[in-house]
């Protein structure tokens, strides 16, 4: 069975989206191998898709006001609130051919580990293509992926005990895009592991889960690892640009 | 499909119009017209483009071209760009319905 590195991690937003282009750029040139990364963001923080406007994605007056930082991604997709005891992200870097040429089925295997991990907790996802996972109705679980030419980042997350309180004081969501759901708040659309399982689900717990369904889902064993020191000084160097007004307020 | 203007004025006119393609995906367009010429156009939204980096610099090359020459340039990147949630179509649409209005 094929070996993937796995790396757990945690780090402000600028070192995580740092660390994520980082293992892009390396993973193209063939330097570093496949890796799972699973990673908190902390303190809690908000990512914003690449194409979208900044002041049109987040409330940015209650971002400054509470001091919860925020980054742009290099994927496209929407605003994610990262809550830092309630959410786990996975980065999946790979070379294109051990997922699939093929963008759509890509996300759509990739996301199988994500299912399946849910599943282990007894419920019941369902995919939506093209990024979102729900549970009853409600989204779980989103993932955005940027390509190079023979290499890939998916990144993604799954919510297990997110504040949504806050996730809705800091999101905004299009109205007509609320609309298509039929709601008119963005937590009537969301929802945690926790909210579906009527107790407190741990990391500790979501962490294994992931681990053992992307295991499952791409037909691979891991072995634990840390950054070489390539990927910490390339990933050092680009917390400049994710904390860098230019970047954010690009849109 | 759902599109309005949100401004316009005598010589210069801001038309923005927003395409829904996937479920839950949408890319937004604003545009600036002047006398048949694009000065200024944003395609945002939560859609997705691959390569990122050619979106990006098809958006800055429809800046400052006429009408006509900004369709050649989407035509241009019909094969090499690839959008999820958004499509090259609806922004040639788009352009072209602005342009021949008057």
């Amino acid at each position: 069975m094929e070996k993937w590195r796995l790396i757990i991690d945690e780090g402000d937003v600028y070192w995580n989206m740092a660390v994520d282009e980082a293992m892009l750029i390396l993973r193209e040139k063939n330097i570093i191998p496949n890796t799972l990364r699973l990673y908190v963001f902390k303190p809690s923080s908000v990512t914003i898709g690449r194409f979208q406007k900044l002041r049109e994605a987040v409330n940015l007056e209650y971002l400054l006001e509470n001091k919860i930082s925020f980054t742009r991604r290099i994927t496209g997709g929407g605003s994610v609130y990262h809550d830092e005891g309630g959410e786990i992200t996975y980065s999946i870097v790979a070379s294109i051919d051990s997922i699939s040429r093929d963008i759509i089925e890509s996300y759509r295997r990739i996301c199988m580990g994500i299912i399946y991990a849910i599943k282990s907790f007894g419920l019941n996802p369902v995919f939506k293509p093209i990024n979102d996972i729900v549970v009853n109705n409600k989204k779980i679980s989103g993932s955005a992926q940027s390509r190079k030419k023979n290499a890939l980042l998916q990144h993604g997350t799954l919510m297990y005990n997110t504040n949504l309180d806050i996730l809705e004081k800091t999101l905004k969501a299009p109205k007509e895009k609320l609309v298509s759901h039929g709601v008119s708040r963005i937590r009537d659309r969301v929802t945690t592991l926790s909210i579906e399982l009527g107790y407190i689900v741990s990391k500790r717990e979501v962490v294994d889960a992931l681990i053992t369904g992307f295991s499952k889902a791409l037909n691979i064993e891991f072995y634990r690892d840390h950054y070489s020191e390539e990927e910490e000084k390339l990933a050092s160097k680009l917390v400049k640009k994710y904390s860098s007004r230019e970047w954010i307020y690009s849109r | 499909m759902n599109g309005y203007i949100v401004g316009d004025c005598n010589y210069m006119e801001s038309v923005r119009r927003v395409f829904r393609r996937e479920k839950t995906l949408t890319i937004e367009a604003l545009i600036d017209l002047e006398n048949l010429v694009i000065k200024d156009i944003t395609l945002s939204g939560d859609f997705f483009a691959y390569p990122e980096e050619l979106f990006e610099e098809l958006e800055d090359s429809l800046k400052n071209m006429e009408c006509r020459k900004a369709i050649e340039i989407l035509e241009s990147y019909r094969d090499k760009l690839m959008l999820v949630g958004a499509s090259i179509d609806d922004i040639e649409l788009f352009i072209k319905e602005e342009c021949l209005k008057d």
